[in-house]
């Protein structure tokens, strides 16, 4: 077959385009300032370790957003746990249920609420030789939730949180740290928990989509090397976590029945049942 | 007695990650303004020029998110992304106010996402002193 220079031409021109196709579509999937995928298995980075964990406002202002009035009052505690411990572990695990307290009051907007968990946690502070860090937060949320600002109180009580944390990490108090930041979340999911069981939807189910944090605290808690992990409450956190983890990670949706929702609530409950003294 | 201070590396001194995250405060404050809650607790670190840092991170559907990023050392580019569990970019909009750059994102369901954060400095400022080799960064998070 002659082929003449033209049909030689028109036929490179065609191959050329054929092989170019694939990568025009593929580079016209990711037009120019666009940002193109990320494969996070093979990042050329590190990973950061630390994990910030959401505060209890950050969940529970979903509620608010979402059909149904939770109950947030039936949930304000009428007194924040009784008697004085000597135990550092189980101060900071209490202290951290404290936290959530507060935020829970906040919710309701109930300034008895919020006053007295103001002050529990002074108290709280003093028994963990924290009391000159707190006091100034301590007063904020007084003063805060008495002019209403309920915005406020809520930085403020993210402050407390984050100066306690990082006192003990300066007192080489890492895993009490941790223990505050795993018992607050707890208190949160129990009280959440319940608030999405009195009126279930998927929407609100979806908030407890959250594995990966309960992975986290397992890990961190069974990584410390401190007294404090022998001890029966964190012994019985680590348990409870592992359940909970169990139960947010079995759902093939991102939301979880109801009866999951409750399963979660048991477990949380109990924990802090344990945590806070009678 | 300030001096001394200084020189102590007591109270007077701020280290570099800390001027980062006064600078995000700073151009930040419109946002509380706009009903924003700004989280306490941040990421920081240090990063080669170039380097990348992956943050991962709980977000709620329902709630709108923004991240911020800074350095101390001017002249630098910083790149801020999120991507979802896949992978796939979340960015919304992005705002860019003097050495700060954030991100705005609502995610479409409640699970950990990936935020990235590259730090390179600028063509015309590779020549900086050797004694300056790492980049601080910080990363601060509000939502509403």
């Amino acid at each position: 077959m002659d082929l003449s220079w033209t049909d030689w031409g028109n036929r490179v021109c065609r191959a050329f385009w054929l092989m170019a196709l694939p990568v025009m579509t593929v580079r016209a999937q990711t037009p120019p300032g666009a940002v193109a995928p990320l494969d996070l298995a093979s990042f050329p980075g590190s990973m950061i370790e630390e994990v910030i964990v959401p505060d209890p406002g950050e969940l529970f202002s979903l509620m608010d957003k979402l059909p149904g009035q939770p109950n947030w009052d039936g949930w304000v505690r009428s007194d924040f746990g009784k008697g004085t411990l000597t135990d550092r572990t189980r101060l900071a695990l209490w202290f951290g249920t404290l936290i959530a307290d507060g935020f829970i009051a906040v919710q309701a907007e109930n300034v008895e609420g919020v006053t007295k968990a103001g002050r529990r946690i002074l108290e709280l502070a003093e028994s963990l030789s924290l009391r000159d860090a707190v006091l100034p937060h301590s007063r904020a949320i007084i003063e805060a939730c008495e002019a209403k600002d309920w915005p406020r109180v809520r930085q403020e009580l993210d402050r407390t949180h984050k100066t306690v944390r990082e006192q003990m990490e300066m007192m080489r108090d890492e895993d009490l740290a941790q223990y505050v930041s795993v018992a607050g979340w707890l208190r949160g999911t129990e009280v959440l928990t319940s608030l999405i069981v009195e009126s279930y939807s998927q929407d609100k189910a979806e908030i407890l989509n959250q594995p990966d944090l309960a992975e986290h605290f397992i890990k961190q808690l069974s990584g410390l090397e401190g007294e404090g992990r022998a001890s029966e409450p964190v012994r019985a956190v680590i348990t409870g976590l592992k359940a909970v983890r169990q139960v947010m990670g079995s759902s093939t949706t991102t939301s979880l029945s109801s009866e999951s929702v409750e399963q979660i609530h048991g477990i949380c409950a109990g924990i802090v049942n344990q945590i806070v003294p009678k | 007695m300030m001096i001394f201070g200084a020189l102590l590396g007591g109270p007077a001194a701020r280290g570099a990650d800390e001027e980062a995250h006064a600078a995000i405060m700073a151009a930040v404050a419109g946002h509380v303004e706009d009903g924003f809650t700004i989280r306490e607790e941040y990421w920081k670190g240090e990063l080669e020029s170039g380097g990348k840092k992956l943050i991962r991170h709980q977000l709620f559907r329902g709630n709108e998110y923004w991240f911020w990023a800074a350095t101390s050392l001017p002249g630098c580019d910083i790149k801020l992304e999120v991507y979802d569990a896949n992978g796939v970019p979340v960015t919304l909009e992005r705002s860019e106010k003097g050495t700060v750059r954030g991100v705005r994102v609502t995610p479409a369901q409640t699970s950990s996402f990936y935020i990235l954060v590259q730090i390179s400095r600028a063509p015309g400022e590779q020549s900086a002193p050797p004694a300056v080799q790492l980049i601080d960064w910080a990363l601060v998070y509000g939502y509403r």
